[in-house]
Order: C-alpha cells, then sequence, then structure tokens
C-alpha cells in the first residue's frame, strides 16, 4: 500500500499533524472547559457564599432596601439570572429574575442563611445562574483551537508541498532510473527542487544517465571486437586442437603400427617356415598330400589372424565420430588386444577386473584412443624400468567399477609413478617426460580433453605403492541404472 | 385648690415631658440590641447576659418603661445566646450601674454629652434615641431616611476601639 517514498510521507506526515492537533482538541474542549465549568461554579458559590452574611444580616435589621439593592447588584452579574430568597417557611421573601433565554443553560445554586445572633436557619437563597460568560469563553477557546488547527494546517501544508516538491524530484529519479533500466531510454530529469542534495542527486543521476549510455556505446563496441577475437581465437584453438588430434592420432597410427608389426612378425614367421616346409618338400619329392594340407591351414589361420589385425587396426582408425552406446569392457579388450604383442614383448602381464554390462555413451574410438594413450604411457615407463633393470615384470591392472550412477576406470601400473613435481602438468598440451622423439607431449591432453568435453567425465592421477593410478570417472548409462 | 394642684401638675408634665415616636421607638426596640451584640467586645463576653439601661429624666421615665416592654417583646428570652436584662435609670444613678449598653432618651444637651462621654471612657455601646444627639459622642443610633439603617458614628467607634461586625457596617449608615 505504501509503497513509494511520497506515499509514506504524506501517510506519516498527515498522521503526525492528527496526532498533533486531535490531542490538543481533545485537551481543550474536555479538560480546560470542563476545568472553566468548575471555575464558574465556583465562582458563583463563592460570589453568594461572600455575600450571603449580609443577605443575613439585613433580613435581621429588616433592610429591606439594603437586601434589594444587594441583591440587584448581584443579577447585574450578567451570568445570575435569577434570584429568590424564601424564609423557613418556604415563603419567597425576594424574588428577582431576567428574561431568560432558550438557548441558555441554568444552573442552580442554593444554600442557606443563618441568623448572625441565633445561628439558626432563617432561610434559603437560591441564585440561577447561567454559563453565558462560559459560552463566550468557549467560543473563544473553540476559536483559538480552530485558529492553532488552520494555523498547524497552513504550517503543515507549506512544509508538506516544500518537502513534497523534494520528493517529486526524487520520484523523477526513480522514474528516470526505472526507464532507462528497463527500456533503455533516457528521460532528462527536470525538477525544480531547491534542496541541494536533491539537485545534486536529480543532476548527477543526469550525468550518470548519459556517462552511462556513453559507456554502454563503448562496450557494445567493445564487445563485438571481444566477440571477433574470441571467435577467432576460438577457431585458432579449434584449429590447433585439429592439428593436436591429427598429431595424436598419427602417434597413435605409428604406434599402431608399431603394434602390427609385433602382431604379424610370429605369424609372418610361421607363414615364412611353413611356406620354406612346402618348398623343400616339394623340390625333393616329399611332399605329401595331408601334410601339404596342414601347412596350408596353418598358412590360411595366420593370414586370417593377420588379416584380423588388419580390421581391428582399421577399427580403430575409424572416423566414425557418432554418440553411441558402448561397453567400456569391450573397449579396454579390443585395446589390450591390440597392443598384446607388444605387451608380451616387454614382459609386462596385465589383468582386466569388471563388473557385467556396464555400459557409458560417447564415440568408442575416442574412448579407445584414451585407453591406448594411457596403457602405452605404461608400457613405455615399465619398458625403461625392465630396462635399467629396476623391475622384474611389468604389471598393468585395469578394474571398472560402479559407484552411483558412475563408472570408475582404474589404470594401475607398476612403473615407480610420476615424480611429485610434475604430476599436476602432465595433462598439459605439449607436455612430455620421454625422450625426444618418443613423444608428442600432446597424449595425455587430448585424452583429458575427450573425457572431459566429450564424454562429460573426469580424468585424474595419483601415485600409489609403485607405480602411478589413472583415474576414469564416465556416467553410467541409464539402461543399467 | 386641691383640684387646682392636680390640674397643674398634669399640665406641669404634660409641658416638660418628651414627646416620643412609638414607630421609631418600636424599631429601635427591635436594633439598638442586635447592633449591640455586633459589637466585638460584647458579642465575645463569656457571660451569657446583656445588660441594658435606658437612661431617661423622670419625666419620661413611662416612655423609658414602653422602650423596655418593647425589647422584652421583641427578645423575650435571648437575643442570640445573651439573656436581655433592663434596667431603667437616670443621669444621676446610670454611673453607678455596671451595664453593656444604654439608651439615652434625654433632651438635656450637657447631660447627652456627659453621658456618651462616661459610656464611651468606659467601652460602653451607646445609643441615642435622637439620631441627631449623635453629635454629642453616642456610638449608634438609627437613620430614618428613604430606608431605615442603623446610624454608626465612626469618629467614636475608632477612637474609642468599638469594632463592629463588617456586615453590619455595609448595610449601615456611617456617621462623621
Amino acid at each position: 500500500m505504501l509503497k513509494t517514498l511520497i506515499s509514506k510521507f504524506t501517510f506519516f506526515f498527515w498522521l503526525l499533524f492528527l496526532v498533533v492537533t486531535i490531542p490538543i482538541y481533545h485537551y481543550t474542549t474536555y479538560h480546560y472547559l470542563d476545568f472553566l465549568k468548575e471555575s464558574e461554579k465556583e465562582k458563583i458559590t463563592l460570589t453568594l457564599n461572600a455575600v450571603k452574611p449580609i443577605l443575613a444580616i439585613s433580613i435581621s435589621f429588616d433592610q429591606q432596601n439594603q437586601l434589594e439593592n444587594l441583591l440587584d447588584s448581584l443579577l447585574k452579574h450578567e451570568d445570575i439570572q435569577a434570584i429568590i430568597l424564601k424564609n423557613n417557611d418556604n415563603e419567597e421573601i425576594f424574588l428577582k429574575s431576567k428574561a431568560i433565554k432558550n438557548y441558555i443553560r441554568i444552573f442552580e445554586y442554593t444554600t442557606s442563611m443563618i441568623d448572625p445572633f441565633s445561628k439558626e436557619v432563617i432561610g434559603v437563597v437560591t441564585v440561577f445562574y447561567s454559563n453565558k460568560q462560559l459560552l463566550r469563553m468557549e467560543s473563544e477557546i473553540y476559536f483559538i483551537v480552530v485558529s492553532i488547527f488552520f494555523f498547524a494546517l497552513i504550517i503543515f501544508t507549506i512544509t508538506f508541498l516544500y518537502i513534497r516538491g523534494d520528493l517529486k524530484a526524487l520520484r523523477m529519479v526513480s522514474d528516470s532510473l526505472n526507464a532507462y533500466a528497463n527500456k533503455k531510454v533516457i528521460n532528462p530529469i527536470v525538477h525544480f527542487s531547491k534542496s541541494t542534495e536533491v539537485s545534486t542527486i536529480a543532476n548527477t543521476t543526469n550525468t550518470m544517465l548519459l556517462s552511462i549510455d556513453d559507456y554502454v556505446e563503448q562496450l557494445k563496441i567493445f564487445n563485438l571486437e571481444l566477440e571477433d577475437r574470441v571467435s577467432k581465437g576460438i577457431a585458432k584453438q579449434q584449429l590447433q586442437e585439429r592439428m593436436m588430434i591429427h598429431q595424436s592420432r598419427q602417434a597413435a597410427m605409428g604406434e599402431m603400427l608399431e603394434s602390427i608389426a609385433h602382431q604379424w612378425r610370429q605369424p609372418l614367421n610361421i607363414i615364412g617356415l611353413a611356406t620354406m616346409s612346402l618348398e623343400t618338400e616339394f623340390t625333393l619329392g616329399i611332399m605329401q598330400k595331408q601334410e601339404f594340407y596342414d601347412k596350408m591351414l596353418i598358412i590360411s589361420n595366420n593370414i586370417n589372424y593377420m588379416s584380423d589385425t588388419i580390421d581391428d587396426f582399421r577399427n580403430f582408425l575409424n572416423p566414425n565420430k557418432d554418440m553411441q552406446t558402448f561397453s567400456p569392457k569391450k573397449s579396454v579388450r579390443d585395446v589390450l588386444s591390440i597392443i598384446d604383442a607388444q605387451l608380451k614383448s616387454n614382459n609386462i602381464i596385465y589383468s582386466i577386473e569388471s563388473e557385467e554390462n556396464i555400459l557409458v555413451r560417447g564415440v568408442e574410438n575416442e574412448f579407445k584412443q584414451v585407453l591406448l594413450v594411457l596403457f602405452n604411457n605404461s608400457k613405455d615407463a615399465v619398458k625403461e624400468l625392465l630396462h635399467e633393470k629396476m623391475i622384474k615384470q611389468g604389471i598393468l591392472d585395469i578394474s571398472l567399477k560402479v559407484r552411483k550412477n558412475w563408472v570408475i576406470i582404474e589404470v594401475k601400473d607398476n612403473a615407480g609413478g610420476i615424480k611429485p613435481d610434475i604430476i599436476k602438468d602432465i595433462f598439459s598440451p605439449y607436455f612430455t617426460t620421454k625422450a625426444e622423439n618418443n613423444g608428442t607431449g600432446i597424449g595425455l591432453y587430448i585424452a583429458k580433453n575427450i573425457i572431459e568435453t566429450r564424454m562429460e567425465g573426469s580424468i585424474s592421477v595419483e601415485n600409489i605403492d609403485k607405480g602411478s593410478c589413472f583415474t576414469i570417472t564416465l556416467k553410467l548409462h541409464k539402461e543399467n541404472v | 385648690m386641691h383640684k387646682h394642684f392636680i390640674l397643674f401638675f398634669f399640665l406641669s408634665v404634660q409641658l416638660f415631658a418628651t414627646q416620643y415616636d412609638s414607630t421609631v421607638m418600636a424599631i429601635e426596640a427591635k436594633l439598638f440590641p442586635k447592633i449591640a451584640l455586633l459589637e466585638q467586645h460584647i458579642k465575645n463576653d463569656p457571660l451569657s447576659m446583656l445588660q441594658i439601661s435606658i437612661v431617661a429624666k423622670e419625666l419620661d421615665l413611662d416612655e423609658a418603661s414602653a422602650f423596655k416592654d418593647k425589647i422584652m417583646s421583641n427578645y423575650p428570652k435571648k437575643l442570640g445566646n445573651k439573656e436581655i436584662h433592663i434596667r431603667l435609670d437616670t443621669y444621676e444613678t446610670i454611673r453607678q450601674q455596671a451595664v453593656d449598653m444604654i439608651i439615652v432618651l434625654s433632651n438635656n444637651n450637657e447631660e447627652l454629652e456627659n453621658i456618651a462621654s462616661w459610656a464611651n471612657q468606659n467601652h460602653i455601646v451607646s445609643f441615642a434615641y435622637d439620631s441627631g444627639h449623635m453629635k454629642y459622642g453616642f456610638l449608634a443610633s438609627i437613620y430614618i431616611g428613604k430606608s431605615t439603617k442603623p446610624y454608626i458614628n465612626k469618629d467614636v467607634m475608632l477612637k474609642y476601639n468599638f469594632i463592629f461586625d463588617s456586615y453590619l457596617l455595609q448595610l449601615s449608615k456611617i456617621y462623621q
């Protein structure tokens, strides 16, 4: 109800006015006039009590003239309207009255007269007195009260109008600010307030709004420039990332090729030995039909194995970027099967521990790329320790478990861990601990990027007892919840 | 001869006696005791008796007696708390009496002056039947004009320290 400053001011201002004037009116009319009435009555009583002994003595001395003169002089008092003297037999000794007007309220006061000699009651005197003087005093008081009321009203009104002018200016400031805030329209404040504070506020607001408008214009231009710079930066960053991903994939491909080389070495040897045996036996003419089929079967199986390896490689390099639901356990197995030969050749044993039916959402090949980075890093680190004979065998333990709505994938190795002073930097781009030409420094950066931006998960690393533990946290797919 | 003597006596009494107005006397009989009682010394006198003496020539003793009767008829028992006792005295006998107030009917100038002087010096409230005798130094009388009022001699009152009730003074005529 009283939301605006003006309405609050108006309400409390006039409330104050009433609070000030009503008690004055109440006090004057109820207390002061009552007091006057009592005072008038006391005056009459006092006068009569003063006159009473003279009346008594006049009666006692048969001073009829004196009595009449005295009572006549009493009757001259404008408020005394009638006087009646009665003896003990209730007979009127004296009666005199004025013409009493109807509107005058008459009060009556009766008192007994005592004989100065016998001290006995010789009669009663009754005075009828009006409140004419009181009425006049009442009128005067009412006039004073009303005058005070109107004087206060005028003072209050002038003050109200004066302060209201200031409040109006503040209201204009409020409206102007509101218009600017909501509609971005500048309404200059034209005020007539003479108060320094209010004028300062109004003028400052005008200046401020114009300044803000200038700033806003500048800000818009700056924003446009900034947007341009940001979009250019983003484009540059995207280009850089694409290049990095490309580099990463190139590196992965290199590692894959190395893996293929490892995978193919054994079947190629087998195929070579089989073909050499077939050639020798055919040249010597000792080739038997069954042995021929056996050798061909061996060759065929190994070619199939090599073909599967190629398929794995091709699947890994599949440019499909569609989001899909996949089993991270299967991804782990696929990646391990690719690098299986390398791990074995480096004397690294691995294990997978997993709960069943875990599914996550993402691009599987990208996830595999992450795993490949982690496994290869472990493999390289183990390889160094084996070379330095600090360990006899490399261990790679992969575990997949579900915690509430999250899938936790841990990759642990026994490669001695990461130095504490660099552990916080290992996900930074172009950061590598590998010897020159062996690492690009973008593998873990890309891995973090894929996990956090593409799969909305997280990746972290910590040192454990004999090595390191990479933890990937991914959202569990809803179908499994 | 005897008849002639009686006639002579009667005529001489009629010739030398003063004529007193019965109405005036009646008013004075009513007012004088009251005026006296409003004098402070009498008012405060613890004795419950007001001793009044009516002083007159022997020839006026009948008038004095009539005056006494009028007073007694007005106040047969008491006036206020005082019992009224009235004596009749002559110029010669008055000085031997202890009285509170005197009412003088005489018209002998010398006697009047002496009686008034004696009364004032002895602080006796003195009343003159004739208000014209106030000039001889009587304290009070009755003024008969448009209305009848107590007549108080201010000079005597002040000189001999007679104190009257203020209300009485208000309704009285002051002689000065």
